[in-house]
C-alpha cells in the first residue's frame, strides 16, 4: 500500500468515498453529482397503480420519490425490479398509454446511471463460517480437528451460508468459541492427565448387545453360533460400557463350549475359538468383526464354565466385542460355498430336519426364532412321512441354492438351531475392570507428532524462547497474514505472566492460544480497509478450497503479487481450481446454489421410489457435484451446465433414474444421454427434483421458482404476506394445474405466477426423483391414472411468450438466452466469494465478463478465471 | 417438504445489525418474590404428535382421555391439554423451530426471553439439551443466534455437577479466561480503530458477545466450589446410539429434575429428535424408523407404531412430573407446584407436514389444570400459541403482554 493511500485510509469515512470513487470510475470519468430519478416518467406511467397501501404487487413507486426513510437496500431492490420492467415493456401494462421509445431509453439510462452512482459495495469483515474455523483449524494444525457437538449452526437466511451481513456475533457464539480454543488448547498443550480410577463393571448375559440374530440368552448364557464378518450379524459386545479415555483394562470372560451333538451337526471339532477384540463405538455395527484390533483369543472347550484373562489396551470411546471364530455357520453374502457346505451336510446327516427345510413355507416371514420354530415343529413332528417327501438330490440342490442366495434370511433361521442345539459359544460373564494405567493411544500420538510439526519442540529452549518460537509460527497462519514482532510479544508476555503468577509455561503456552483463536484477528477475514495481498491470497483460498491459504500463495503474497499481476492471480486461481481440495469449494457451493442442502428432511415415498435409501440420497447429490466438476476442470462452455448430454451416476442411480445398466462398473461413471433426452443438465437433476417435492408429490411453484432465481437470474419478489403455500392434495379430484389456474384468477398472484406456473409445470414430466414419466400416480385403487399435461406459456421479455410443452422447450428458451443464464451463474459465484450481494455496478461488471467468455465461446473455468481477475473480486 | 425458502434470493439484504444488541445488554429486570412459578422448562418433540390420539374429543375438565395422555392419567390434575394454538407460521420442517420463537424464525425463544429475568441467580442462567439428534434449533438468543445443544448425558452432567478433580480444572480456565478475554479485547480495541464504521458495527457484536461471555464466567467464578453434590448413577455410557434415545430421554429429564432440586438452573429446554430411529418395545422391532413412521400416510398399521413410540415420550414426561412432585424447594413444597413445564412441538402434522393446530400440553406453574382448552372452539376467541406463552411468562413473573404476533393472554383460563 503506498504512503498515500495509507494516510487517506485513516480515516473510515475517507476510505469509503475512496472506495465509491474507485467503483465509479469506470463508467465517470470524473465525479459528477448524483443524477436524479427520472420522476416524471414514474409519476406519469407507474403512480397510478403504484401508490400509497394499495399499491399493486406491493410496489411503491411514491415510497421511491420521496420517502426518505426507504432503506438502502430496498431501494435498490424497488429500482431494480422497476429498470427490468420497463426495460423488458412489462410495464406499463399493455393496456395503458406506452411511452415513445426514446423516452423509454432515456429512462432506462437515466434509472441505470442512478443506480450505478448509489449502489455501494456492502463490504463487511467476514467471520469465519463454522466450516471455514474447522478448516482452518485443520490446516493450521495439521490434525483431524472436528468441530464439538452442538457447536451452533450459521443461522442465514439468505441462499449462502458466509452473507457477511448475517454471519452474526453473538454470546452463545462466542462461548462456543471460548469452550472450542479450550478443546484446541487442551490438544496443543496438554494439560497433565487426571489420576486414572480403576473401575469394574461386570457384564451379564442380558447386558450383552444383541442384533438381528447375532446371539440369544438361554439358560442364562448368551450364545453365539455365526461368524458371519458384520459384528452385527455375529458378535457380541457390552451395552453399557466405554472407556472414557485410553487405557489399560483387564479383562475376565467366563465361557464354555456348547456342543452336546444333534442329528445334523454330531460334533463340534477342536476347540472353539473365542476372540477379544476392541471397537470404537464410534465406527458402525455393521463394520466386519475381523478388522477390529484383535485383544486376545482363547481355546473354550468342554460343558464347564471357565474363566479366561487377559490385560489390554483401550483407547476412547472402544468398548471389547466377543467374536466366535472358528463358528460352523457364516452367513456372509460373499461366502455362499461355506454356507452351502454346512447346509449340504446338515442336511445330509438329518433327513427329518430335510423334510422340515422342504416342506415349510418359505417366505421373508421364516425369518429368526419363528421360521426356525417352524422347521423344527415339522422335524420333530410323529406325523412327518419322509417318503412322501421329494428328496431327490435334485430338490436338496435347489433348497440349498435357494437358502444360500439369500443369506441374510437364511442365515438367520439356521443360527436358532444352533443356539439351541450346538455347536454355539456360550458366555457366562464379562468383567471389565480399569483403567489401571493411562496410555495415549495412537490416534494421539499421530496428532501430537502433527501438532509437532507445526509448533516445533521444546528441546533444549528456555521457555521464553520456545514461545517465542511457537507463536512466530502459529499466529501468521492464525491470522492469515504477517504478524509484527510486537504483536507476537504480546502474545510471548501472556505466556510468560501465567508461568510466573505460578503456573508451568504449559499453561501459560494454553493460554495464549486460547487466546489467539478468539482474537478478531482470527474469528474474522477482510477486516482491513483496503484489500491487500494477503486478504485477497484469504478470499481467493476461502472461495475455492474453504480454506486459508497454503504455502504457495502466501508466498504470492508475500511479494505482493496478487493485486498487481493478474497473470500471477490467475496462475494461482488455475492451480486451486485443478487441485484436489476445490472438490470443498464445488460441494459447498452446489449444494446451497441449488438449494440441495436439506435433503435428509424428505422422506421419499416408499411406494413409488422403494429403492430409495440414504446411500441413494447421498449419490444423486454427488451427481449434481460431479457435474459442476466436470464442466469447470474441463473447462467446458456454459450451456454445458443446461444441456451436457451425460450425467454421472453409480449403478443404483444409473438403474432407477436413467434407466441405463453400469454392468460390473463400480463407483460413479459418466453416462451418456441421448440428443433429445428430456434428463440431463440444471435443470432436471435429481437432487434438485427431490429439493422441489415434498417427497411425494411434485411442486411446480417451487419449481418455477427455483428456475426464475437460480437458472435465468430473474427471482420473483416476496409473495404478499398474507397468501398461504399451495400444498398439492392428491386425495382430492383436483390436480395441480386446476389449482394452480384457480391461483391465476387472482390478478396480484397471477402478475407473477404467470411466469412461475409455466416454468414449473413443464418439470411436471419428471416425479420427485427426475424420472421421466407420463402419468401421475395412481391416488386410488382402481382409478385410471391421470395422464401429464406439462405445457404452458412462457412470458419472456418484450411481452413475448414462448409455447413450452415439457421440460425440452423449457430447456431451449434457457439456451436460447445464455447471457441470462450465464448473469444468474456468475452472479451467484461472485455472490458466494464476496460473502454479500453485489451492487448494480459490479453486476454490470459481470455482465461484460460473462458476455466476453460467450463471444470468445470460452469455458467455465475460463469464467471463473475472469471473476476472481474483476475489479469486484480485487476490491473488498 | 423441501427446505427451500420460498424467496431466498430477495432477503440477501445489507447490514443487519444494530438495535437488537443494546437491547440484549439492557439489564433484565429481576423476578418477583411474588412470581408464582419460578422455573420453566419447555420440552419440543421434533415429529409432533399424532393429533387424533393426543387431543381429547370433549373440551373443558371432563374430557374422556385420548390414548396419548394415559400415561398422564395419575398426575390429570396437574395439566392441561391444548388444542387450535399455533404462531400462524409457514409449513414445513424448517418452521419447526418457530416452536419457541413465535411466527418468524431466527427470533428470540421463549426460554431465552425470560432466562434473563428469572435465571439470574442460579450458576447458569439456561440449559440446553437434546435426546437423540438435533434435526432443527429450537433455542435462540436474542441476536437470533441457535444455541449449542447438548447431547450427552455425560456432559450436562459434567457440566451442573462436575466432579472434584474436574471442578479444579475448570475453575483454573474460568480464573485464566479472563486474561484470554482481556487480550482479545485489547487487539479487538486497536483493531476498532482502523476499520470502517460499519466494521465497527460489526465489531461492536463482537464487544458485546465478550462481555456476555465474561459475565458468565464471573458468575462462575463467584460460584465456584458452589457445585451441588448430587447422588446419581449416570450411566458408564451415554446412550447415543439412534436406537437407545428414549433411553437418552429419560436419563435426560433426571438430569433436569437434578438441577431444578440443585437450583443449579432455572430454565431448561429439551429438543426430542426424529430422525430415522428404529425402537423396539415388548420385543417387537417396529417395521419402520420413527421418521418414516411419521410419514404414515394414514396407513393404520405406521400409526400404531407411531403411537407407540409417542406414548412412550409421554410416559419419560409422566415420570418426570412425578419427580418434580416428590422433589422439593428450599421452603419444602412440591417443585412441580412452582415450575412451569411445556411440552409442545413446532409440528402440528409431520405426515403432511403442516404447521397448524401444535399439540400442546401445560403442567405445573401454580395455574389452573385438570383441562382440554380448545383454542379454536370459542369463534372469535381464537388463540395464538403464543398467548398461551404470554400467559406463561407472567406466571413467571415477566411483564410482557406480546409475544411475536400474539397480544393477548389465556389467563382467564389458566390462572384462578
Amino acid at each position: 500500500m503506498s504512503n498515500m493511500t495509507r494516510m487517506l485510509t485513516r480515516s473510515g469515512i475517507v476510505f469509503l468515498l475512496l472506495l465509491s470513487c474507485q467503483h465509479t470510475s469506470a463508467q465517470q470519468a470524473n465525479a459528477r453529482p448524483t443524477p436524479g430519478l427520472p420522476a416524471s416518467f414514474l409519476q406519469k406511467h407507474c403512480l397510478s397503480c403504484h401508490e400509497g397501501k394499495e399499491a399493486a404487487l406491493e410496489v411503491r413507486i411514491d415510497r421511491l420519490l420521496s420517502d426518505e426513510r426507504l432503506d438502502a437496500v430496498e431501494r435498490e431492490h424497488l429500482l431494480e425490479r422497476v429498470l427490468k420492467a420497463i426495460k423488458d415493456k412489462q410495464m406499463p401494462p399493455a393496456e395503458s398509454d406506452q411511452p415513445a421509445s426514446a423516452e423509454r431509453t432515456e429512462t432506462i439510462g437515466q434509472l441505470d446511471a442512478y443506480l450505478l452512482a448509489t449502489s455501494k459495495p456492502r463490504a463487511l469483515m467476514r467471520r469465519l463460517t463454522a466450516t471455514e474455523y474447522q478448516n482452518t483449524i485443520r490446516h493450521v494444525l495439521g490434525y483431524n480437528f472436528v468441530l464439538p457437538e452442538g457447536f451452533p449452526a450459521d443461522s442465514i437466511q439468505s441462499q449462502f451460508r458466509n452473507t457477511s451481513a448475517e454471519m452474526r456475533m453473538s454470546a452463545p457464539l462466542m462461548e462456543a468459541y471460548y469452550h472450542t480454543a479450550t478443546e484446541i488448547a487442551d490438544h496443543v498443550f496438554p494439560p497433565p492427565p487426571p489420576p486414572v480410577k480403576p473401575k469394574t463393571t461386570s457384564v451379564k448375559p442380558d447386558d450383552l448387545v444383541i442384533s438381528y440374530s447375532s446371539g440369544l440368552v438361554l439358560d442364562g448364557v448368551l450364545r453365539l453360533a455365526a461368524r458371519t464378518d458384520t459384528m452385527w450379524r455375529s458378535s457380541t459386545w457390552p451395552e453399557r460400557f466405554e472407556a472414557q479415555r485410553a487405557g489399560t483394562f483387564n479383562f475376565e470372560i467366563t465361557a464354555s463350549a456348547f456342543a452336546p451333538g444333534s442329528a445334523a451337526i454330531p460334533k463340534f471339532d477342536g476347540p472353539m475359538k473365542m476372540q477379544l477384540r476392541a471397537r470404537s463405538l464410534n465406527s458402525p455395527d455393521g463394520d466386519a468383526a475381523t478388522k477390529q484390533r484383535l485383544l486376545a483369543e482363547f481355546d473354550v472347550t468342554g460343558p464347564a464354565p471357565q474363566t479366561f484373562r487377559c490385560t489390554a489396551d483401550l483407547y476412547e470411546n472402544e468398548t471389547p466385542v466377543i467374536y466366535f471364530a472358528n463358528a460352523v455357520l457364516s452367513g456372509d453374502s460373499g461366502q455362499k460355498k461355506s454356507f452351502a457346505d454346512l447346509l449340504n451336510s446338515m442336511f445330509r446327516n438329518d433327513p427329518r430336519l430335510l423334510a422340515g427345510w422342504l416342506s415349510v413355507e418359505h417366505g421373508s416371514g421364516l425369518r429368526g426364532g419363528v421360521g426356525w420354530d417352524r422347521v423344527r415343529k415339522i422335524r420333530d413332528s410323529d406325523e412327518l412321512d419322509l417318503s412322501s417327501i421329494d428328496m431327490s438330490e435334485k430338490a436338496v440342490a435347489a433348497l440349498v441354492r435357494k437358502m444360500t442366495g439369500n443369506p441374510g434370511l437364511y442365515a438367520e433361521t439356521v443360527i436358532y438351531q444352533l443356539f439351541e442345539e450346538g455347536p454355539a459359544l456360550s458366555i457366562h460373564e464379562l468383567k471389565i475392570t480399569g483403567p489401571n494405567k493411562s496410555i495415549v493411544s495412537p490416534a494421539d500420538k499421530q496428532r501430537s507428532a502433527q501438532i509437532a510439526k507445526v509448533v516445533g519442540t521444546r528441546g533444549e529452549l528456555t521457555s521464553s524462547s520456545f514461545a517465542n518460537a511457537a507463536f512466530a509460527r502459529l499466529l501468521p497462519k492464525l491470522f492469515r497474514r504477517p504478524v509484527s514482532d510486537s504483536e507476537r510479544t504480546a502474545y510471548v508476555q501472556l505466556v510468560e505472566q501465567e508461568s510466573t503468577a505460578g503456573a508451568d509455561v504449559t499453561q501459560g503456552l494454553h493460554l495464549a492460544l486460547r487466546s489467539a483463536l478468539m482474537s478478531p484477528h482470527f474469528l474474522y477475514r477482510e477486516s482491513v480497509p483496503v484489500l491487500d495481498d494477503h486478504a485477497l491470497a484469504a478470499r481467493l483460498s476461502y472461495f475455492l478450497t474453504l480454506s486459508p491459504p497454503d504455502t504457495k500463495l502466501v508466498s504470492a503474497a508475500d511479494q505482493n503479487r496478487l493485486l498487481e499481476d493478474a497473470g500471477q492471480l490467475r496462475k494461482e486461481t488455475s492451480r486451486l481450481i485443478a487441485s484436489g481440495r476445490s472438490r470443498e469449494f464445488i460441494n459447498d457451493f452446489v449444494a446451497q446454489w441449488l438449494q440441495t442442502d436439506d435433503l435428509t428432511d424428505i422422506s421419499p415415498d416408499p411406494v413409488q421410489f422403494p429403492f430409495f435409501n440414504e446411500q441413494f440420497g447421498n449419490s444423486i447429490n454427488t451427481e449434481s457435484q460431479l457435474l459442476l466438476l466436470e464442466v469447470v476442470r474441463r473447462n467446458l462452455p456454459l450451456n454445458t451446465l443446461i444441456n451436457p448430454g451425460f450425467t454421472f451416476a453409480d449403478a443404483a442411480v444409473a438403474k432407477h433414474i436413467y434407466g441405463q445398466d453400469l454392468g460390473k462398473k463400480k463407483g460413479f461413471q459418466r453416462i451418456e444421454l441421448k440428443d433429445d433426452s428430456p434428463q440431463g443438465g440444471l435443470l432436471g437433476l435429481p437432487a434438485v427434483m427431490l429439493a422441489t417435492s415434498n417427497g411425494t408429490d411434485t411442486q411446480p411453484v417451487l419449481r418455477g421458482v427455483w428456475v426464475l432465481s437460480n437458472i435465468l437470474g430473474d427471482p420473483p419478489p416476496e409473495p404478499p404476506s398474507a397468501v398461504p403455500a399451495l400444498t398439492p392434495d392428491t386425495r382430492g379430484t383436483s390436480t395441480v394445474r386446476d389449482q394452480l389456474a384457480a391461483h391465476r384468477t387472482n390478478t396480484s398472484c397471477a402478475a407473477c405466477h404467470r411466469k412461475i406456473d409455466p416454468a414449473g409445470m413443464a418439470f411436471e414430466n419428471l416425479d420427485a426423483l427426475g424420472r421421466w414419466r407420463t402419468h401421475y400416480p395412481q391416488t386410488r385403487k382402481g382409478d385410471a391414472p391421470a395422464s401429464i399435461d406439462a405445457s404452458g406459456s412462457f412470458p419472456g421479455p418484450l411481452q413475448k411468450t414462448t409455447k413450452i410443452n415439457d421440460i425440452r422447450q423449457l430447456r431451449e428458451l434457457v439456451l436460447d438466452d445464455m447471457q441470462s443464464f450465464g448473469n444468474c451463474f456468475a452472479g451467484k459465484l461472485l455472490t458466494y466469494a464476496m460473502g454479500r450481494p453485489l451492487t448494480w455496478a459490479e453486476r454490470k461488471e459481470i455482465d461484460r465478463i460473462v458476455a466476453a467468455n460467450l463471444d470468445r465461446e470460452q469455458g467455465v473455468r475460463d469464467l471463473i478465471l475472469d471473476l476472481v481477475n474483476s475489479q469486484t473480486f480485487r476490491t473488498r | 417438504m423441501s427446505q427451500l425458502h420460498r424467496r431466498p434470493f430477495l432477503k440477501a439484504t445489507g447490514i443487519a445489525i444494530g438495535l437488537p444488541l443494546m437491547e440484549s445488554m439492557a439489564a433484565a429486570a429481576p423476578q418477583p418474590e411474588s412470581a408464582p412459578a419460578k422455573r420453566l422448562v419447555c420440552v419440543g418433540t421434533y415429529l409432533g404428535f399424532y393429533q387424533k390420539s393426543f387431543f381429547p374429543k370433549q373440551t373443558g375438565f371432563d374430557y374422556e382421555t385420548p390414548e396419548l395422555l394415559e400415561p398422564l392419567q395419575d398426575l390429570r390434575d396437574d395439566f392441561s391439554v391444548f388444542s387450535g394454538l399455533d404462531h400462524r407460521a409457514g409449513n414445513g420442517h424448517g418452521n419447526w423451530s418457530t416452536f419457541l420463537t413465535g411466527q418468524k424464525l431466527n427470533q428470540v425463544s421463549l426460554d431465552q426471553l425470560v432466562a434473563p429475568h428469572i435465571g439470574q441467580s442460579t450458576r447458569f442462567e439456561s440449559v440446553q439439551i437434546s435426546a437423540g439428534k438435533v434435526s432443527r434449533p429450537m433455542n435462540f438468543s436474542r441476536e437470533g443466534v441457535p444455541l449449542p445443544v447438548i447431547e450427552r448425558p455425560s456432559l450436562v452432567y459434567k457440566k451442573l455437577f462436575a466432579s472434584q478433580g474436574d471442578r479444579a480444572r475448570i475453575e483454573y480456565l474460568v480464573a485464566s479466561g479472563q486474561s484470554a478475554l482481556d487480550k482479545v479485547r485489547d487487539e479487538a480495541t486497536e483493531l476498532r480503530r482502523r476499520v470502517s464504521r460499519t466494521d465497527q458495527q460489526k465489531l461492536d457484536e463482537y464487544f458485546a458477545s465478550l462481555r456476555d461471555v465474561e459475565k458468565r464466567l464471573q458468575k462462575q467464578q463467584a460460584n465456584a466450589g458452589k457445585t451441588a453434590n448430587v447422588d446419581y448413577e449416570l450411566p458408564e455410557f451415554d446412550p447415543l446410539a439412534p436406537t437407545l434415545m428414549l433411553e437418552c430421554e429419560k436419563i435426560m429429564y433426571d438430569l433436569m429434575a437434578l438441577a431444578l432440586q440443585t437450583d443449579s438452573t432455572r430454565v431448561i429446554t429439551m429438543n426430542i429428535g426424529g430422525l430415522g430411529q428404529v425402537f423396539e418395545f415388548d420385543g417387537r422391532i417396529l417395521r419402520a424408523g420413527y421418521h418414516a413412521l411419521s410419514h404414515h400416510g394414514n396407513d393404520p398399521e405406521k400409526i400404531r407404531d407411531l403411537v407407540r413410540v409417542e406414548v412412550e415420550h409421554i410416559r419419560c414426561m409422566a415420570a418426570f412430573l412425578a419427580q418434580l412432585k416428590t422433589k422439593t424447594d428450599a421452603s419444602g413444597k412440591p417443585l412441580l407446584d412452582s415450575t412451569l413445564v411445556l411440552l409442545g412441538t413446532g409440528m402440528g402434522d409431520s405426515s403432511r407436514h403442516a404447521n397448524r393446530n401444535l399439540p400442546t400440553l401445560v403442567a405445573g406453574g401454580g395455574l389452573r389444570h385438570g383441562q382440554h382448552v380448545a383454542a379454536d372452539s370459542g369463534g372469535k376467541q381464537k388463540f395464538l400459541l403464543g398467548d398461551l406463552y404470554i400467559t406463561l411468562m407472567q406466571q413467571l413473573g415477566v411483564e410482557q403482554d406480546s409475544f411475536s404476533n400474539a397480544s393477548r393472554n389465556m389467563n382467564e383460563q389458566l390462572m384462578s
